[in-house]
């Protein structure tokens, strides 16, 4: 289990406190709206915000106002992004000399208004050029997200609704995101955090039905238990998605 | 007279790639330029940008001169742009791959001269890494821009690889503050070293601690300079 230590009393962010949605302008600009739920938090009156947008060597860091003054942004235009980057935000309350009061990292927005304000998305899309791939799982950077090949003109809505997609992508990245966390970080305790991996965690052990946490540790007979696990945990959400079910639809659609 | 700027096509790429492999094979053979007006392998651009082939002093000269010839244009056509920075490396490919002594040129990995949007490689291309840099701090990252195009310096690896480091003006003024011999116009000698105390990897560690603690995107590099430990001291031009 990893423990972190927090001497300057840092205060987390919930990540539930911060909304933040992106919007394409009508001259294919990035824009996004932002809003912090600071209430409870015991913040000084005259700490600062800033809210800062990054991707790569993209950085764009805004000051949203103090605490007892907040100025939450409307349509705040990110010149010199590409509109179907995956962009993430920060937020920080900042003290007069510089220190750190509370942050909150790796917030994915919302790209749309329909996606709901308090579910945190766990597996964000970036459409980049994959030469002739079509997906690619990208598990290293901070956050895990799903690659898509901007070549492919409806691949946005061939990731969301083809089932063939569907069916045969989603659980392979179930499996290559649960590997990560499992048996190559060794993280399995759901509840230590709300960083991705045991938000994942909560996602999958949630699906099962017995929900039974990953073992834990790195020797030979406990690794094949974590690829067992893993194999259950695939199968639980292959399940609730009606995975097999869909599948045997598309054919049967194709052949007719 | 120069020549107007094109963007490599598919094709054009896929024979791009094709002589980095055979000249890192030990092939000898000559760059194939042909590739830049051929109609099949390359094609023009909205806009009429000329350049000229050119020597250019250190990274710093060349991605301010590409600055200046692209700054104009939407950011979306240039910055990501496979097959305009896949035409500019084989354009400039006696300065991004020059023969060595043996008369071989040794190319590297495809990323540095045909952009690899992975984040782990993005950063990696000659030409278009320290376009970046110099769009994002100008002339004020001379310690990532120093040095010839086809040489990717330690300095440039460790900073630019990190994005917390790179996008930070307080943090890379402070790193040439330290590392940067502005007399010399070079990095100064042993700032790499891994027994002397205070040095760039020592640096790292150090800000990425107090990057825990302090905003350091709202200090400036003095500011960030007098939050580092005494172990520095021997590296800060104040300090001396």
């Amino acid at each position: 289990m990893i423990r972190r230590f927090n001497y300057t009393g840092r205060k987390k962010l919930a990540r539930t406190r911060v909304s933040i949605s992106l919007t394409q302008t009508s001259d294919n600009l990035l824009a996004f709206d932002a809003a912090v739920q600071l209430d409870g938090l015991d913040l000084p009156p005259s700490a600062k915000i800033f809210i800062e947008a990054y991707r790569r060597a993209y950085f764009k860091r805004i000051s949203c106002g103090t605490v007892s003054d907040p100025k939450f942004l409307r349509k705040f235009i990110l010149e010199g992004l590409d509109p179907q980057a995956l962009v993430r935000f920060r937020v920080k309350i900042v003290d007069k000399k510089g220190r750190i009061l509370a942050i909150a990292d790796r917030i994915i927005p919302r790209r749309t208004e329909e996606e709901s304000t308090d579910k945190i998305c766990l597996l964000p899309v970036d459409f980049v050029d994959l030469g002739q791939s079509i997906w690619r799982l990208d598990v290293d950077s901070d956050w895990p997200s799903l690659q898509l090949n901007k070549r492919i003109e409806n691949i946005r809505e061939i990731a969301r609704s083809d089932n063939y997609f569907l069916t045969l992508v989603y659980p392979e990245i179930v499996r290559q995101v649960l590997y990560k966390i499992v048996v190559e970080e060794d993280h399995t305790d759901p509840y230590t955090d709300d960083d991705w991996m045991s938000q994942w965690l909560r996602f999958v052990t949630d699906l099962s039905v017995d929900k039974l946490l990953p073992p834990s540790g790195e020797s030979e007979p406990v690794k094949m238990e974590k690829l067992k696990w893993i194999d259950d945990a695939v199968n639980a959400f292959s399940s609730n998605n009606k995975v097999l079910e869909k599948f045997i639809q598309s054919q049967n659609l194709r052949e007719k | 007279m120069g020549d107007l700027v094109r963007v490599l096509s598919d094709k054009g790429i896929q024979s791009f790639k094709g002589y980095l492999a055979e000249i890192r094979n030990g092939s000898t053979k000559a760059p194939p330029y042909e590739l830049l007006t051929d109609p099949w392998s390359s094609a023009k651009i909205q806009w009429e940008v000329e350049i000229e082939r050119r020597d250019f002093d250190s990274k710093l000269e060349a991605s301010r001169f590409l600055y200046d010839r692209f700054r104009m244009l939407p950011y979306l056509q240039v910055d990501q742009n496979i097959g305009l920075w896949s035409w500019l490396s084989l354009y400039y490919f006696e300065l991004v791959c020059p023969r060595n002594e043996n008369g071989r040129r040794l190319p590297g990995q495809d990323c540095r001269h045909i952009i690899d949007l992975d984040f782990r490689r993005y950063y990696y291309h000659l030409l278009n890494g320290p376009y970046n840099i110099y769009k994002l701090h100008k002339e004020k990252a001379p310690l990532l821009l120093s040095g010839p195009l086809y040489r990717t310096s330690t300095f440039y690896l460790q900073l630019a690889s990190r994005q917390g480091f790179v996008t930070n003006k307080g943090v890379m003024e402070a790193a040439n503050l330290l590392y940067y011999d502005f007399l010399n116009g070079r990095p100064k000698i042993a700032a790499l070293s891994k027994k002397k105390p205070g040095t760039l990897f020592r640096f790292i560690i150090v800000i990425q601690q107090l990057d825990l603690t302090y905003d350091l995107y709202s200090m400036n590099g003095e500011e960030v300079l007098n939050l580092l430990p005494s172990e520095f001291d021997e590296w800060h031009p104040n300090k001396l």
